[in-house]
C-alpha cells in the first residue's frame, strides 16, 4: 500500500460514513415531505432568476451577498488524514506521514476551491442578471475567495497549535477583524490592486502549506481535531436532536473571567446555597448554552420590537417562559450528568429551592430587557413605560419560578 | 452488620441476554472484597447491577444503614465547568453533609493527594491519575458505609496508591465496607479480606485466600489461583 491508497481509503471511510449518519437522519418521510420540496422549490427559484422572473430579487441587498463568501472562508478546517492509530504504526515513517499530510491538504485545498466555484456559480445568475457583474469580475472573485478561504484555514490552524487560551482569543479576534479589512480592500480595490492581493495570497498559500506540512510535532492536537472534525455532521445532528456532546479538545486549565479560583457567589456556604451556585455556573461557563441564550434573547427581543401592539405582549409571555424553561432544562443536564449518579442523591427540599433560586437569578436580567422592550415599544418613546413593563415582568416571573416551576 | 447483600439470579443488557448469573455474596461491616476476573468476566456488571444502572435485573441488592454508598469509576467523571473545589463543594451539598469539618477534611485530602496547585483548575486539563485523585477525594468525603471501587490503582503514582490503602484502613475501622475491582493480583492478596472470583458471568470461588487456596492450589498465591481457575476453566 502507498500513502496515496492509504489516503484514499480514508477519504472513502469518510464519505461513506458521512452519507451512512446522513441515511439514519434523513429518512424517506423526511426526504419525501420535505428536502424533494425544498429542493424543488430551490431549483424553480433559480430557474426564475435564470429567466428574469423572480420579482423579489428588486429587494434583495445584492451587494451582501459577496459576505457570503467571508463566512465561507471563516469555516471548515484543513485536514491531515492522520488517526491516532499511526502513533504506533506510521509515525516512525516521517515520509508517510507527510505524504499523507501532503495529499489531506491538497484535498482540503481542491474542497476549498469547488465550495467557493460552486457558491460562485449558484449566486452568478443574481450579480449577472441583477448587478450587470462581467463575467471577469466573477472570475476575479473567485480566484480571490478560493486563495483566501486556504490562507485563512491554514493560519487558523497553525494559530491553534502555537497559542492557546487567552492569548489565542485575542489572537483569533484580531486575525478575525484583520481578514474582514483584507476582504474589504479587495472588494473596493480597482482591478490591478485585486490580482496583486490574489499573487500575494498565492504566495502566502504556498508558503503555509510548507509550515504546516513540516509542524508535525502537533501530532496528538491534530488527531484530536481531525477525530472532531470526521464526527463534525453527526455531531450537529445529534446536537440538533437536544444531545449534549461532551467537547473536550484542549481543556481550559481555570476558570478564564467567571469565578477563577472557584470565586464563591454566596459568602453564607449552605448547601443550598452552593447547589444555587454551581447551577449557574454550570450554565454560564457553558459556551454552547451561552450562544443559546444569546441568540434566543436576539431573536425574541426582534420579534417583540417588531410585533403589532396586542401581539407584543404575547411574545413577552412565551419568550419569558422559553427562557425560564430552557434554563430549567439545563438542571436536568446537570443533574442527569455520570458525576451526579456516583452517589445515591435522594433530593431534598433544599434542591428544589436552590434550583428554582438559580433559575431566577439567570432569568431576571433577560426578563428585564425582554419588558423593557416590549414597554419601550409599545409606548414609544417613553422610556419609564419600558422600565415599569420590565419590573412588572420580573416580579410576575418571581412568582412563577416561585410556585409554579416543577423541579 | 451486613452492609451489603447481593442476591442476583441473573441480569444484562437486554433481557435476552443475561451477562451475570447466580451472583450471591454479602459484605459485612469494614471488610474489604476483592472482585476478580478475567476482562469481560463481569465485574463491571455486578458493579453496575449494585449502582442500579442496569435495566434488566433479577434479584436483589441491598444496602444497609443510611444507604449512603460512593462509586468510585475506572475511568473519572467530572464537569468540563466546575474547577476540583467546586465539585468538592457540589458533593457535600448534593449529599446533604452538613459536617463543620467538612472543608478541613477537603483541604487535609488535597494536601496529601499533592493537589493543592491545580485546586481551583479545571480536571478537564489534569492527568488520568489526578483526576482519579479527584474521584478518591469526594468519595472519602461524603463518609459513606459502602464504598464500590472499580480499579483503583489505574494511573495513580506509588505514593499516591500508599495514600489511598492507607485511608481505605481507616474507613474500614470506621465500619465502611469495600468492594474492590481489580486486577492488581499482589496488593489485592494483601489488603482484602476476602476475594470474589467471576468468570464468564458467573461466582467460581468466593472466600478468604486460605478458602480459594483449598479449592485450587494449596499454598499457591493469589496469582497463582487465579491461573488455576482460568487454566481449568478452559479445560
Amino acid at each position: 500500500m502507498t500513502p496515496k491508497q492509504l489516503f484514499q481509503q480514508r477519504l472513502k471511510r469518510e464519505w461513506n460514513y458521512h452519507y451512512e449518519v446522513w441515511k439514519s437522519a434523513v429518512d424517506w418521510i423526511i426526504a419525501l415531505y420535505f428536502i424533494v420540496p425544498f429542493v424543488i422549490f430551490i431549483c424553480y427559484q433559480y430557474y426564475s432568476i435564470w429567466t428574469d422572473q423572480a420579482p423579489w430579487i428588486e429587494a434583495f441587498p445584492l451587494q451582501y451577498t459577496r459576505y457570503i463568501f467571508f463566512y465561507i472562508c471563516l469555516i471548515g478546517s484543513v485536514r491531515l488524514f492522520i488517526k491516532e492509530g499511526d502513533l504506533l504504526f506510521l509515525r516512525q515513517e516521517k515520509q508517510w506521514v507527510q505524504a499523507l499530510m501532503r495529499h489531506g491538504m491538497i484535498y482540503s485545498m481542491i474542497f476549498s476551491i469547488g465550495l467557493i466555484l460552486i457558491l460562485a456559480a449558484a449566486l452568478y445568475p443574481l450579480w449577472r442578471t441583477y448587478d450587470d457583474t462581467s463575467l471577469s469580475t466573477v472570475f476575479t472573485f473567485t480566484v480571490f475567495t478560493s486563495l483566501f478561504r486556504i490562507n485563512i484555514q491554514f493560519i487558523r490552524q497553525l494559530f491553534s497549535i502555537w497559542f492557546k487560551r487567552w492569548r489565542l482569543y485575542f489572537i483569533n479576534m484580531a486575525s478575525l477583524i484583520t481578514f474582514f479589512v483584507v476582504f474589504q480592500l479587495f472588494l473596493i480595490s480597482p482591478y490591478f490592486v485585486q490580482w496583486f492581493l490574489i499573487i500575494i495570497n498565492g504566495v502566502a498559500a504556498r508558503f503555509l502549506f510548507n509550515v504546516r506540512l513540516n509542524l508535525t510535532w502537533s501530532f496528538q492536537a491534530d488527531c484530536l481535531r481531525e477525530g472532531q472534525r470526521q464526527l463534525v455532521l453527526a455531531t450537529s445532528f445529534i446536537k440538533a436532536s437536544g444531545y449534549r456532546v461532551e467537547k473536550n479538545f484542549r481543556a481550559n486549565k481555570e476558570p478564564f473571567i467567571l469565578f477563577s479560583e472557584s470565586a464563591q457567589v454566596f459568602k453564607n456556604r449552605t448547601n443550598s446555597n452552593i447547589i444555587t451556585e454551581t447551577f449557574i455556573k454550570f450554565v454560564i461557563r457553558n459556551k454552547s448554552k451561552l450562544l443559546t441564550l444569546f441568540q434566543l434573547v436576539v431573536c425574541f427581543v426582534v420579534g417583540i420590537v417588531v410585533a403589532p401592539f396586542w401581539i407584543k405582549w404575547i411574545v413577552l409571555l412565551l419568550s419569558t417562559f422559553s427562557i425560564i424553561h430552557f434554563i430549567r432544562g439545563s438542571w436536568d443536564e446537570m443533574k442527569n450528568h455520570l458525576y451526579f449518579k456516583l452517589y445515591p442523591n435522594p433530593g431534598h427540599e433544599e434542591t428544589s429551592y436552590a434550583v428554582k433560586k438559580a433559575t431566577f437569578i439567570l432569568t431576571l436580567p433577560i426578563c428585564f430587557l425582554f419588558g423593557f422592550f416590549t414597554g419601550w415599544s409599545a409606548f414609544f418613546p417613553f422610556v419609564w413605560a419600558g422600565f415599569l413593563v420590565a419590573v412588572i415582568a420580573t416580579t410576575l416571573m418571581y412568582f412563577y419560578v416561585k410556585k409554579e416551576l416543577m423541579v | 452488620m451486613e452492609i451489603l447483600c447481593v442476591d442476583l439470579h441473573h441480569a444484562g443488557y437486554s433481557d435476552n441476554k443475561k451477562t451475570i448469573k447466580n451472583i450471591h455474596f454479602q459484605l459485612q461491616q469494614g471488610e474489604l472484597v476483592g472482585l476478580i476476573g478475567p476482562n469481560g468476566a463481569g465485574k463491571s456488571t455486578i458493579i453496575k447491577t449494585i449502582l442500579g444502572l442496569l435495566e434488566e435485573v433479577d434479584g436483589e441488592i441491598n444496602i444497609a444503614g443510611n444507604n449512603r454508598y460512593a462509586y468510585i469509576p475506572e475511568h473519572p467523571v467530572y464537569y468540563e465547568e466546575f474547577t476540583l473545589w467546586e465539585h468538592i463543594e457540589l458533593a457535600k451539598a448534593v449529599n446533604n453533609i452538613e459536617d463543620a469539618n467538612f472543608y478541613q477534611r477537603a483541604e487535609q485530602l488535597i494536601s496529601l493527594f499533592r493537589l493543592e496547585h491545580v485546586k481551583h483548575h479545571f480536571p478537564g486539563s489534569f492527568s488520568k491519575g489526578m483526576q482519579q485523585k479527584l474521584m478518591i477525594i469526594v468519595a472519602i468525603l461524603i463518609k459513606p458505609t459502602l464504598y464500590i471501587v472499580d480499579e483503583p490503582f489505574i494511573g495513580l503514582d506509588p505514593k499516591a496508591i500508599k495514600d489511598f490503602l492507607s485511608i481505605i484502613d481507616e474507613e474500614r475501622q470506621r465500619g465502611a465496607a469495600i468492594l474492590m475491582s481489580t486486577h492488581v493480583l499482589d496488593t489485592a492478596e494483601k489488603i482484602c479480606d476476602r476475594f470474589l472470583l467471576v468468570n464468564q458471568g458467573e461466582l467460581i470461588a468466593a472466600g478468604t485466600l486460605d478458602e480459594v487456596r483449598a479449592v485450587s492450589v494449596p499454598e499457591a498465591s493469589l496469582m497463582d489461583c487465579f491461573y488455576y481457575f482460568m487454566e481449568n476453566e478452559k479445560r
